[in-house]
């Protein structure tokens, strides 16, 4: 409590806002980037756009929200402006209940091999509309249910129906049991 | 991969892949807001490329006496020099990541995809327009010159300059059928965000 009323009293800075926010939330920050650029290059850049985007809105901050419905949302916006701005046909794009509709190529594929199963995923996102990207990265960084609702917008109905389309899918192509997020 | 009772699922997997945190030192922060500043001042000299085609046009047509021509070219003067103010006006107003951070990614998305699609609006209207404008005049100052007393009649003077006019067109045509296709596609993202929120309310 001590920190948030630091915070709504101007007490603590944007740099220090900025550095808590990078050393807890550093790691998803890159996993996401990399839901959103497939080129190890460009997702370099996406990640330090993030991140100086994420120190800039800190100036505003006044404990809103949660620390982390906040870095969450730049994150996803700056990503999703990305996608906007390189992905020129978002046809080719498609939603979770497309997906879920598509045979899956790698039927009978799947295997022990971690860094396969992880590539095989990272593509499977990278398919995906922006905003299905929000709910498929958030349910797997274990987000519940809620927190994805007060980051994306999505009402909680919307938001559990994703969540059981993302976990079909996920049965699908990995054959995965997985547990509740919601 | 399969599921067992070790939890070995795909969240797991995703969360254990190996990252390279970037180390975002607040001289890194600097020097990015610098790049942003360089990337800006790019973006601003793309925009002149328009007033650039109208003043070379201009410089050109401005010697002709005829009215009507000199009258098209200060036409296209007035309209690039309001294009550049209003069109550089509208570059300014994508949304701060402060107000990305107090809307929901649902709210700053399609904020992205209108401004994005108004972009589109401004260039045809301020930049392109009085491009396309100027070149029509220089067409007809061409067309003019070809086909005068010592020149060639109206038909000898178009094959002459059939492979500029089909230049022109094409660059016309193919930036009207690119643009078109981005704006069909932002529109259509518009309208299945449109359909979600209706089912969001239903």
């Amino acid at each position: 409590m001590e920190g948030a009323n630091a915070i709504s009293t101007g007490k603590v800075s944007q740099d220090d806002l900025y550095r808590d926010a990078a050393h807890q939330y550093g790691a998803a920050i890159e996993r996401l980037a990399g839901a959103y650029e497939a080129d190890p290059e460009k997702r370099r850049d996406l990640s330090q756009d993030i991140h100086f985007q994420l120190w800039r809105s800190f100036a505003r901050y006044r404990a809103q929200c949660s620390l982390r419905t906040w870095v969450y949302r730049v994150a996803h916006h700056v990503a999703a402006s990305h996608v906007l701005r390189e992905r020129k046909i978002f046809s080719r794009l498609a939603t979770l209940e497309q997906i879920e509709k598509l045979p899956d190529r790698n039927d009978g594929q799947t295997g022990a091999d971690q860094r396969r199963n992880l590539e095989r995923l990272s593509l499977l996102i990278q398919q995906l509309k922006p905003l299905d990207r929000q709910v498929i990265v958030s349910y797997l960084e274990d987000l519940d249910a809620v927190s994805i609702g007060e980051i994306t917008g999505l009402s909680p109905g919307n938001v559990a129906m994703k969540i059981h389309r993302i976990k079909n899918i996920l049965k699908q192509r990995f054959h995965e049991g997985g547990g509740d997020a919601e | 991969m399969r599921s067992d009772s070790s939890g070995n699922d795909t969240r797991k997997l995703w969360q254990e892949q190996r990252t390279e945190i970037p180390e975002m030192t607040l001289e890194k922060i600097q020097q990015k807001t610098q790049e942003l500043r360089a990337k800006t001042r790019r973006e601003l000299t793309k925009s002149i490329a328009g007033p650039v085609i109208v003043a070379a046009v201009c410089a050109f047509g401005l010697r002709f006496p005829n009215i009507a021509v000199r009258a098209a070219l200060m036409v296209a003067i007035a309209w690039s020099i309001a294009g550049q103010y209003f069109f550089r006006r509208g570059m300014w107003s994508a949304m701060p990541p402060g107000d990305a951070a107090q809307s929901t990614s649902l709210q700053s998305y399609r904020k992205e995809i209108e401004r994005r699609r108004s972009l589109f609006g401004r260039v045809i209207l301020w930049l392109f327009g009085p491009a396309v404008l100027a070149v029509g005049v220089l067409i007809a100052i061409l067309v003019k010159l070809g086909t005068g007393p010592r020149g060639l009649p109206l038909e000898g003077a178009l094959r002459n300059m059939a492979p500029f006019l089909i230049l022109i067109v094409v660059w016309v045509v193919s930036f009207f059928a690119i643009r078109m296709r981005q704006q069909r596609e932002l529109q259509r993202e518009i309208e299945e965000l449109d359909a979600s929120e209706r089912t969001q309310r239903g």
